[in-house]
């Protein structure tokens, strides 16, 4: 498969092309919502399984990338980058609700958000979904979310997670059997 | 040494990750072998985004947030000094709400 990630975007009120492998010297923090904010929320989901908790680690997320800006060398692309500090954002943000007594899993889903979607959706296969997706560890269920949804390159995925690409490539492999296997009705 | 069958591979991939990951190394094309495999299909693809699915006014609710937020409303502040808001971020920002967006640049 190829890499189908887009290096190369428009920062707002930038006269030129911005490539995202190189400091990003003109990329202004609604640029970083723009481009980013529904990735690290996706990003999010897969860890802490929590639609409200999600939009805390996206905003702690932007302000951090922000605020970790100057520090940004370019030595790996902008996107991979601010994904890794959603990932750890989303980790540190799951571990300080598990130590708090009221338990994520137990707390109810926000009205009409979960909800609807799944109306709209499919109430019935996306829980069969989600069922599967949480045989899933979050590491895998974080790369399937780069991998399939964001269309990160493995190179970019192992440099984002921290992870070797051999890593990478099979628990991403071992993940996709376990959703085929399990969902095999669906492939019609 | 002879070309492995499909659901070997497939077998493979159940047993101990490291060994699997050492098998890759070395046939790095028996991974492209598996990567096609354990391609997903449309549906499976379709039914991820809406597990992963963002709200489509996202932005604007975390453009909200951070506007909220005293690190992010400083932080905005900031790159409104710097870069110029847009009218967009501005009346978040400011609640601007009822000017039109040529009101601000006069």
């Amino acid at each position: 498969m190829s890499d189908r990630h887009e290096t190369v975007v428009k920062a707002p009120d930038s006269p030129t092309m911005v490539s995202l492998d190189a400091p990003p010297s003109g990329v202004t923090l609604e640029f970083l919502v723009d481009e980013f904010s529904t990735a690290i929320y996706r990003v999010a989901v897969s860890i802490v399984r929590d639609r409200c908790l999600a939009e805390d680690v996206v905003q702690e997320t932007l302000i951090k990338a922000w605020q970790g800006l100057p520090g940004f060398r370019g030595e790996s692309p902008l996107r991979g980058w601010v994904l890794r500090i959603a990932h750890n954002t989303a980790i540190s943000m799951l571990r300080k609700r598990r130590d708090d007594p009221r338990d994520p899993m137990m707390m109810p889903e926000r009205d009409g958000e979960i909800s609807l979607e799944r109306e709209v959706a499919g109430k019935a296969m996306l829980d069969e979904l989600w069922v599967v997706l949480d045989r899933l560890d979050e590491t895998s269920r974080t790369m399937i979310v780069l991998r399939e949804l964001e269309g990160m390159s493995y190179e970019d995925i192992s440099e984002a997670m921290r992870l070797p690409l051999p890593t990478v490539k099979t628990r991403l492999f071992r993940a996709r059997k376990t959703l085929a296997s399990a969902l095999g009705g669906w492939n019609v | 040494m002879s070309r492995m069958t499909d659901e070997k591979l497939m077998r493979l991939l159940d047993g101990d990750p490291k060994r699997l990951e050492k098998h890759f190394e070395e046939h790095p094309e028996d991974a492209d072998r598996v990567e096609t495999l354990t391609e997903l299909s449309s549906p499976m693809l379709d039914g991820l985004r809406g597990a992963f699915d963002a709200p489509d006014d996202l932005a604007a609710r975390v453009q909200a947030r951070l506007a909220g937020d005293p690190v992010g409303k400083e932080t905005m502040q900031i790159t409104a000094d710097l870069f110029g808001l847009a009218w967009r971020t501005a009346q978040v920002v400011f609640g601007k709400n009822n000017e039109s967006p040529r009101a601000g640049e006069n």
